[in-house]
C-alpha cells in the first residue's frame, strides 16, 4: 500500500471510534511508512522547532457547561445585568471578583482575567470542542486538543508516564484527535482513586503475568491478522501502553493520599479540589498537560442560587493551587488556565432566574508560565453585552497558550488525510498578556 | 420559525406546546419520524446506519441504500412501531446472522460491522460469568448489608445498646416489612420531637456537605433523612452502584471511575456521549482488577464453578471458550491449554480465563 492510500484510508469518517483507532492503526510499531520524517507531515515527537518558551506545562481547568462571567471573575457592580451577586475588591488594584471568590481575591495578583473572550459556538458539544481544539466540530475528522499538540510538538519529558492526563473529563474535552493514540489523554475518572489497577493483582507473580501476556499477545496477534481494523489495532497498542505504565517508577504521582493532610484540606475534598491536587502532583512528575473538569455550570435556572454551590470549590481549589505552585517555584513555568465554552447572558432570564448561553463576550483566566498577573485584558461595555476593546477569539486564546509554551502557531502539520492543521488554527497570540 | 409539517401553525398558540410537539413527533404522518426510528434501530443492530449521522437527517438526505431504507420504513409501519418486534425481525435476518465485516471500506450493509461491545454489554457479559442468575441480584439480604454499609459512620459512633437496637431494626426492615412499618409508626410517634431536631441537624449537615461537594456524605445524609421519612431530598441513589447487577438495573451514569464509565458509558451531560474507544484504565482493570477480583478470586463465580464441575481438562477448556468467546477452541488452542493445564491445573485454569477475557475477541462482536 502506498503512503497516499494509507492516508486516504485513514480519513474515513467513523465518529466516535475515530479518535483512538485511526492514528494507532497508522503507526504500528516501527512498520509505518510514516515513521520516517516527511516534510511537515506527522513525524516523531519533538520534531518541531520550538521558540523560546515561558511555560513548560499546563494545568487546564475546564468549567463545563458555560461559566457565568458576571457572577465569577468579571462582575459589573451597579449594572442592571449584575443581579444579586456582589463584587469584592481583590489584591490587584483594577481587579474585582464576585463575592463567591473570597480566597481567589487574595491571589488575583497572579492572574490575568481575559474579559473579552469571544466564541462563535453557542451549543455545549460544539463549544467545548472548539475551545479545546480551535477547530469546529465535524463528522469527518477529530482534531487534537492543546494537550495532544503540546506533547506532539515538544515531545515527552517523562518517558514512563503519559504526557497528557484528563481528570473528570467528558467526550468533547481533551482528545488526541487524529494523532497517534499515545497522545490521547489518560482519563482519570476519580482523582481520589487515582490510577487504579496499575499493579499486578495479589498472587500474580511477574513470571505468571509474563506467561499470561505471552499467550495473550499470540491470541491477539492472530485476531488482528484476521480482523485488521483500526479499532482492533488501537486496542493492541493500548495494551502495550498500559504495560509500560505498570512499569513506571512514578506511579506514586497518581496517589494524592501521599500528600500531607493540610495540603489535601487546602485543595478541598470535592472531586474538583482533589483533581487540582492530582494535577499538581502530575506536573511535578513532568506530565506536560493536565486537564481537570468541573461540570454543572449550565445555569439556565436559579443561576444565583447555584453560584453558591458551584463557586466555592473552585475558589478553594484554584487559590490553593496557585499558592502551592508559587511556593514550590512551579508557577514560573507552569501555566494555569481556566476556560469554559462560553459565558452566560448578561440579561437575566427572569422567568427562571437564570442566565442562558452567551458566546459573544465572556471571561477566561490565565496565570503563571510568564503571564502577567493582577490585570484584566480586554473590555466589554458597561452591562457586559459586547466586547468593546481587544477582542480575544477562542483561537487567539489558544494561540496565546501555545505561544507561552513555545509552540510555533504558524507551523502546519499534515493530518493522515494530508490536510494542514495548526495548533490554534488561525489564532494570533496576544503577546501583551505576557509579563 | 419553521412550521411543523402537518400541523396548522395557528393551533400552536392555543395548545400545550409540549403535548403538541410529542403528538406531531410520533404521528405516523410526520414524514421523518419513521425514517429516523427505522434508521436508528438498524444502526443499533448492524453498527452502521443507512443514514449517518443518525441525528442529522435533512430534507435532501439520501440513504446509503434507499431501497433498504424504504423497506425498513414499511416494516416499521407494519409492526406499528413495536420496536421489539422490529428488532426481532432484524436479528433473525440472514444479513444479521452473517459474520461481521471488519472494515468499512466497501461496506454495503450486507452484515453487521465489527464493533467493540458497548460499555453496558462489556459489564453485563462479565457479570454473566460471575453470577449464576444475573437477574436474581437485587435480593433482600444484600440490601441489609448495604444499609449497614451506608450507615457505617453512624453505627461506629453508637454504644452497644444503640447498635444492637439499630441492627434489629434493619433486620426487621428487610425480613418483615409489615412489622417494620408498624414499628416505625410507633417509634415515630415517640420520636417526633427528637426527630425534628435530628432532621434539622442533618439538613444543616447536608447543606455543608453539598457546599464542599462531598458526594459521599451527601448520599449518606440523604439516606438518613429518607429513613426518617423525609423524602424528596435531592441526591443520587448511589447505594446500588456497587451491586453486581445488570447495567440497566444500576443508576446511570455510574459514578466516575466505575467499570462502566471506563469502558465508555455516557456521563449523560451531553447527548450521545458514549464511546467504544480503548484507554489505559479499562485495560488495567481487565489486566489487574475486575477479572482477578470478581472471577479468579471467587470460587463462587459461575464460570469457576462450571470449570470445577467440568473436571477433565478438555471439558474445562471447552467450557471456558464457550463461556467467554461463545465458540469451541481450535485444535492448536486446545493443545496449548492442555499442555499448560497438565503442568499446573489450578494456575492453568486461572491463566486461561484471564487470557480469554483479555482477548480482543472477547471485546469485539464478530
Amino acid at each position: 500500500m502506498t503512503i497516499r492510500e494509507h492516508l486516504r484510508r485513514a480519513d474515513e469518517p467513523s465518529r466516535r471510534t475515530f479518535v483512538s483507532g485511526l492514528a494507532a492503526g497508522l503507526f504500528g510499531v516501527g512498520t509505518s511508512p510514516l515513521a520516517s520524517p516527511l516534510s511537515g507531515a506527522l513525524t516523531q515527537d519533538g520534531a518541531v522547532p520550538l521558540r523560546h518558551a515561558t511555560a513548560k506545562r499546563v494545568i487546564y481547568l475546564y468549567m463545563s457547561g458555560g461559566m457565568s462571567q458576571l457572577d465569577t471573575f468579571s462582575p459589573k457592580p451597579g449594572a442592571a445585568t449584575q443581579g444579586p451577586t456582589e463584587a469584592i475588591q481583590s489584591n490587584a488594584d483594577d481587579v474585582r471578583v464576585s463575592e463567591h471568590f473570597p480566597l481567589m481575591a487574595r491571589h488575583m495578583d497572579k492572574v490575568c482575567v481575559v474579559e473579552s473572550m469571544n466564541s462563535n459556538q453557542g451549543a455545549h458539544a460544539q463549544g467545548q470542542y472548539y475551545m479545546h481544539t480551535s477547530y469546529e466540530l465535524r463528522g469527518t475528522i477529530r482534531h487534537p486538543s492543546l494537550g495532544a499538540w503540546l506533547n506532539y510538538m515538544a515531545g515527552p519529558v517523562n518517558e514512563t508516564l503519559p504526557g497528557h492526563v484528563a481528570i473528570n473529563g467528558g467526550l468533547y474535552n481533551a482528545s488526541g484527535g487524529f494523532l497517534e493514540s499515545k497522545y490521547m489523554p489518560l482519563p482519570i475518572g476519580s482523582a481520589e482513586d487515582g490510577l487504579q489497577n496499575s499493579a499486578r493483582a495479589d498472587g500474580v507473580s511477574e513470571g505468571i503475568f509474563d506467561r499470561r501476556m505471552r499467550r495473550l499477545r499470540e491470541m491477539n496477534d492472530a485476531f488482528r491478522d484476521r480482523y485488521n481494523t483500526k479499532e482492533v489495532r488501537a486496542y493492541g497498542d493500548m495494551y502495550e501502553q498500559a504495560l509500560s505504565l505498570m512499569d513506571s517508577q512514578d506511579l506514586d504521582a497518581f496517589d494524592i493520599s501521599k500528600e500531607p493532610e493540610s495540603i489535601q484540606e487546602a485543595y478541598g475534598t470535592d472531586p474538583f479540589g482533589k483533581g487540582c491536587l492530582l494535577a499538581r502532583r502530575l506536573i511535578e512528575h513532568d506530565v506536560r498537560f493536565v486537564e481537570v473538569v468541573k461540570s454543572g455550570w449550565d445555569t439556565h435556572a436559579e443561576n444565583f442560587d447555584q453560584m453558591g454551590e458551584l463557586c466555592p470549590p473552585v475558589d478553594r481549589a484554584l487559590s490553593a493551587l496557585l499558592a502551592d505552585l508559587d511556593a514550590r517555584g512551579l508557577l514560573e513555568d507552569t501555566m494555569v488556565v481556566l476556560a469554559t465554552e462560553f459565558g452566560r447572558t448578561p440579561r437575566i432570564n427572569t422567568q427562571r432566574d437564570g442566565r442562558d448561553h452567551y458566546p459573544k463576550a465572556f471571561s477566561c483566566l490565565l496565570a503563571g508560565g510568564g503571564i502577567q498577573g493582577g490585570v484584566k485584558y480586554g473590555k466589554t461595555d458597561a452591562e457586559g453585552h459586547e466586547v468593546t476593546e481587544d477582542i480575544v477569539t477562542v483561537e487567539d486564546f489558544n494561540a496565546t497558550i501555545a505561544y507561552g509554551l513555545g509552540l510555533p502557531t504558524e507551523y502546519e502539520m499534515y493530518s493522515p488525510s494530508g490536510r494542514p492543521f495548526r495548533v490554534a488554527h488561525k489564532g494570533i497570540p496576544v503577546k501583551a498578556m505576557f509579563a | 420559525m419553521r412550521r411543523f409539517r402537518g400541523l396548522d401553525p395557528d393551533v400552536r398558540r392555543e395548545i400545550d406546546s409540549r403535548a403538541a410537539f410529542s403528538e406531531w413527533l410520533t404521528d405516523s404522518d410526520t414524514p421523518r419520524f419513521t425514517t429516523v426510528i427505522a434508521n436508528r434501530m438498524w444502526e443499533r443492530a448492524f453498527g452502521v446506519a443507512l443514514i449517518e449521522p443518525v441525528d442529522d437527517i435533512k430534507d435532501d438526505t439520501v440513504a446509503a441504500n434507499p431501497a433498504l431504507m424504504s423497506l425498513l420504513e414499511d416494516l416499521m409501519r407494519e409492526v406499528d412501531y413495536d420496536l421489539r418486534a422490529f428488532l426481532e425481525i432484524l436479528y433473525t435476518t440472514d444479513a444479521y446472522q452473517r459474520e461481521s465485516i471488519p472494515d468499512r471500506e466497501g461496506y454495503a450493509h450486507q452484515a453487521p460491522i465489527m464493533r467493540r461491545m458497548s460499555a453496558e454489554q462489556c459489564w453485563d457479559s462479565m457479570l454473566t460469568l460471575v453470577l449464576p442468575d444475573i437477574d436474581a441480584t437485587l435480593n433482600e439480604p444484600d440490601a441489609v448489608a448495604l444499609d449497614i454499609y451506608a450507615s457505617y459512620e453512624d453505627l461506629l459512633s453508637m454504644d452497644e445498646e444503640e447498635f444492637e437496637e439499630e441492627l434489629e431494626i434493619m433486620i426487621v426492615r428487610y425480613s418483615d416489612p409489615m412489622a417494620y412499618r408498624e414499628m416505625r409508626r410507633e417509634s415515630r410517634e415517640n420520636d417526633d420531637q427528637r426527630n425534628s431536631a435530628r432532621v434539622r441537624m442533618l439538613t444543616d449537615q447536608l447543606k455543608k456537605a453539598r457546599k464542599r461537594g462531598d458526594t459521599v456524605t451527601v448520599e449518606r445524609i440523604v439516606q438518613s433523612l429518607r429513613d426518617l421519612g423525609i423524602t424528596g431530598v435531592r441526591g443520587r441513589d448511589r447505594l446500588r452502584v456497587n451491586y453486581m447487577a445488570r447495567a440497566s438495573d444500576l443508576p446511570s451514569p455510574a459514578p466516575d471511575g466505575h467499570f462502566l464509565r471506563q469502558f465508555g458509558q455516557s456521563k449523560r451531560d451531553l447527548i450521545s456521549a458514549s464511546h467504544e474507544d480503548a484507554n489505559i484504565p479499562q485495560l488495567l482493570n481487565l489486566l489487574n482488577g475486575f477479572v482477578e477480583e470478581r472471577l479468579l478470586d471467587q470460587t463462587q463465580a459461575v464460570l469457576r464453578r462450571e470449570m470445577i464441575r467440568a473436571r477433565a481438562p478438555l471439558a474445562q477448556i471447552n467450557t471456558a471458550y464457550v463461556g467467554v468467546l461463545s465458540r469451541e477452541p481450535g485444535p492448536e488452542e486446545r493443545e496449548m491449554w492442555l499442555r499448560i493445564m497438565r503442568g499446573d491445573p489450578r494456575q492453568g485454569t486461572k491463566d486461561m480465563i484471564w487470557t480469554l477475557l483479555n482477548t480482543h475477541e472477547f471485546l469485539f462482536i464478530r
